[in-house]
């Protein structure tokens, strides 16, 4: 009896659902890169047959940031592999103060002062990682993953200062800061975490967060070389599709 | 669109009196410059650029005419109606790329392109049906030379189309600055122009045209301009082909001229010699130094060792002598003119004399002609030059950076160079025009004695100056009334009058300026 009941048993007992494994991902988000920074910047051009040293302080804030990834899952086990390419850029802008020399006088600075507005940063980045499954439920995937980054980033970085004076020329007055647009490749890393709801059999939502660092040295002139770091704190969400479960 | 200003009433200007203070304090308008008139007196002349958001507006601008203080006139047009983003989209270096690219030239960061705002009538407006209105465009002013000419480009900041190009072949003389030892070997800056590759002593960065021709040696040539035969052209500029010149005596005779008219501004308010901005001509190199063994006395005493004001704003430098070769007698170097900064100053001050009191060349008029030069020599050197004894040092000698050793003439010690220190001591012969060059010693030792105070040598009497630091308070004095008081034939005694009522007039009666100058006179023997 015992048999036949537990078979009875067994009859009618639905089979509990197999959680849908998802051995492969892809992954679109958006967000934003959520630390900004400050940049200094010192150089110095030459005016009026003298060095006029510059400085401008540039404020990069948040940055919005989109990222597309791949990845897959071992067939055994709970490593896998992800590549990622993520962009982030932003407008920024900053202060710039500079000593003009006179015209008719060695030694003799005139200090101006002024703003830069809507400078361009932007960082594109490819993530090649290692990921590990933390935890798989019905409805739930929590990755974290860790890897090297390359970083493209480009900016703008003040090249020069522009400014108006006049007769007698004891003053000299701001008009702008030219800038000059300069690209640089660096090796970085990333690490972070995805997690993903899964809505359905093959689509999801998803969140990412991801922390990603490299620096990179731009100079738009000899001498005027600025040490900028790359990536930061990046946290985003977005849909989620399932490959070959 | 622009609004035209026109008005020349008291009624008209009462409003743009107003507008124009507020869009001063809206930062729309900047003042470019104020200036009195020296035609008619009591009137000033300010120019005001108009901006948007900090950007120039091409063409946009006031001018204001006042009476003391009250508004005659102004003229000018304001673009009100300007509504964009003063933000370009393109930088200046991808501007100044594209021109580049455009004309097929390198422009250098001197000629970075700058963003203003540019008006412009559409082609059909105005015509019947089309209402009259100006769109404004956010551009890049940058200004490119080939070999055809010119141009002024205005870039649009957002997309980089040419907007409207002007014909710049009129600017192709550019300021530059150069740089250069002086007489004495230091090294100065010297504002020149700059053409075809070439450097030319042609200031353009001061108001006036400020230039130093080169005669080579040519004494013939020399004269002949002196006299009116020829003019002097741009090929008999002083030049260089880079900016680091190598002619210490057309370096000094640019750099020093270029400080004097900076002095007058600066100190007194005014604007060049005729108050006009005259042009300001230094001749150099009159004669070859090589010549001055042969030359005859009268040239030597003219064209080597000697500097003179020529009239119409042109001075002429001596050439010194050779190197080793001194003046029997004093046993004193002479160096090239141009190297004494109150030397320059004091030819400069002739010409400031010639069109104010013209202090007639003869007697006391005239030593109080040559008086005035030594004073604003001396006090050109205080503004420029830390005091102190030796080379490139403000002190109370006259020329004694290129006359060695000691220099022609001392202020606070006539006595030490033969000269008299009291009006009891003047010379009285009719040589040197009557003793302008010995007795200006007098008056030159009495503004001496009203700064520094001490002691006169002759008369025993002592003097109270105001120190210094307050030297400005005399040389305010001096200048007010040798060019707005004193008369063409004034005697010393005159001098004195004039001068304690221009320190009464400046200072108050009874003051401690009146009272320095008033002690000074009598110490030297002038009542």
């Amino acid at each position: 009896m015992i048999v036949l009941a537990g078979a009875a048993e067994a009859q009618v007992r639905t089979p509990a659902p197999t959680p849908p494994q998802w051995r492969g991902t892809i992954g679109v988000s958006g967000g934003v890169q959520t630390i900004g920074r400050t940049e200094a910047q010192h150089f110095v051009v030459q005016k009026n047959l003298e060095d006029a040293p510059i400085a401008a302080s540039l404020d990069l804030a948040r940055a919005a940031v989109y990222d597309v990834g791949l990845t897959v899952m071992l067939v055994q086990g709970r490593l896998g592999a992800s590549v990622s390419v993520s962009s982030a850029s932003r407008r920024f802008g900053g202060d710039v103060t500079a000593q003009i020399p006179h015209p008719f006088f060695f030694n003799t600075p005139r200090p101006v002062s002024g703003s830069v507005a809507r400078l361009l940063n932007t960082e594109a980045a490819v993530h090649l990682d290692a990921t590990y499954e933390l935890r798989t439920s019905a409805r739930f995937d929590l990755l974290c993953f860790i890897g090297p980054s390359i970083f493209r980033v480009t900016q703008d970085l003040v090249s020069d200062i522009t400014y108006t004076d006049s007769y007698p020329y004891d003053t000299a007055t701001f008009t702008s800061a030219p800038t000059t647009r300069m690209s640089a490749t660096t090796l970085g890393f990333n690490l972070g975490a995805d997690l993903t709801w899964k809505a359905s059999r093959r689509v999801g939502v998803g969140a990412l967060v991801r922390y990603a660092r490299g620096s990179a040295r731009l100079t738009p002139s000899a001498g005027n070389n600025v040490s900028t770091t790359v990536g930061g704190l990046q946290v985003g969400g977005g849909l989620r599709f399932a490959l070959g479960q | 669109m622009g609004t035209t200003v026109v008005a020349t009433s008291e009624r008209a200007v009462e409003p743009w009196d107003a507008a124009i203070a507020q869009m001063s304090n809206d930062g729309v308008l900047r003042l470019r410059r104020a200036s009195g008139d020296p035609l008619v007196a009591g009137r000033a002349h300010e120019r005001f650029v108009q901006y948007y958001k900090g950007v120039p507006v091409d063409g946009g601008g006031l001018t204001r005419q006042t009476d003391r203080g009250t508004t005659v006139s102004v003229f000018g047009t304001i673009y009100p109606d300007i509504d964009l983003d003063p933000t370009p989209r393109l930088s200046a270096d991808e501007v100044r790329v594209m021109v580049e690219q455009v004309r097929n030239v390198t422009i250098g960061l001197s000629r970075t392109p700058e963003l203003v705002v540019i008006p412009r009538v559409p082609a059909l407006s105005g015509l019947s049906g089309v209402p009259n209105a100006v769109e404004y465009r956010l551009v890049y002013r940058v200004v490119a030379f080939t070999a055809e000419g010119g141009t002024e480009y205005f870039i649009d900041a957002t997309s980089g189309a040419i907007v409207e190009e002007r014909d710049a072949t009129e600017r192709q003389s550019v300021s530059a600055i150069g740089r250069g030892l002086g007489v004495l070997g230091d090294d100065k800056k010297i504002s020149v122009m700059s053409q075809s590759g070439s450097f030319f002593a042609s200031d353009l960065l001061r108001p006036p045209s400020l230039q130093t021709y080169d005669m080579r040696g040519d004494l013939t040539k020399t004269l002949n301009f002196l006299n009116g035969a020829i003019p002097l052209t741009m090929s008999d500029l002083a030049t260089n082909t880079s900016t680091v010149w190598n002619d210490a005596a057309a370096v000094d005779a640019q750099a020093y001229s270029g400080l004097v008219y900076d002095f007058y501004f600066k100190r007194f308010g005014r604007q060049g010699l005729d108050n006009n901005n005259i042009n300001l001509v230094n001749i150099v190199h009159p004669v070859r130094r090589t010549d001055v063994f042969t030359a005859p006395s009268s040239v030597v005493g003219l064209f080597y060792l000697n500097a003179f004001y020529a009239g119409g704003g042109v001075m002429v430098y001596g050439e010194g002598l050779p190197p080793g070769a001194v003046v029997s007698g004093t046993n004193q170097y002479w160096n090239y003119l141009a190297g004494g900064l109150d030397v320059l100053a004091h030819e400069l001050t002739h010409g400031l004399t010639q069109f104010t009191s013209n202090l007639i060349y003869q007697d006391e008029s005239g030593a109080l002609n040559e008086a005035f030069s030594d004073i604003i020599g001396t006090s050109v050197e205080f503004y420029y030059q830390p005091p102190g004894t030796g080379f490139l040092k403000a002190d109370y000698l006259i020329g004694e950076d290129v006359v060695t050793p000691g220099g022609l003439r001392s202020m606070a010690n006539p006595i030490a160079y033969g000269d008299p220190d009291h009006y009891s001591n003047r010379f009285t012969g009719t040589a040197d025009s009557g003793g302008v060059h010995t007795n200006s010693a007098i008056v030159a030792h009495a503004y001496y004695l009203a700064i520094e105070g001490g002691t006169n040598a002759t008369s025993g009497l002592t003097v109270s100056g105001v120190g210094g630091t307050n030297r400005a308070q005399i040389e305010n004095v001096f200048y007010r009334a040798f060019t707005e008081m004193m008369p063409p034939n004034a005697t010393f005694s005159v001098a004195r009058a004039v001068t304690i009522q221009a320190a009464q007039d400046l200072y108050g009666v009874g003051s401690a300026v009146e009272q320095a100058i008033a002690q000074a006179w009598t110490a030297v023997g002038v009542n």
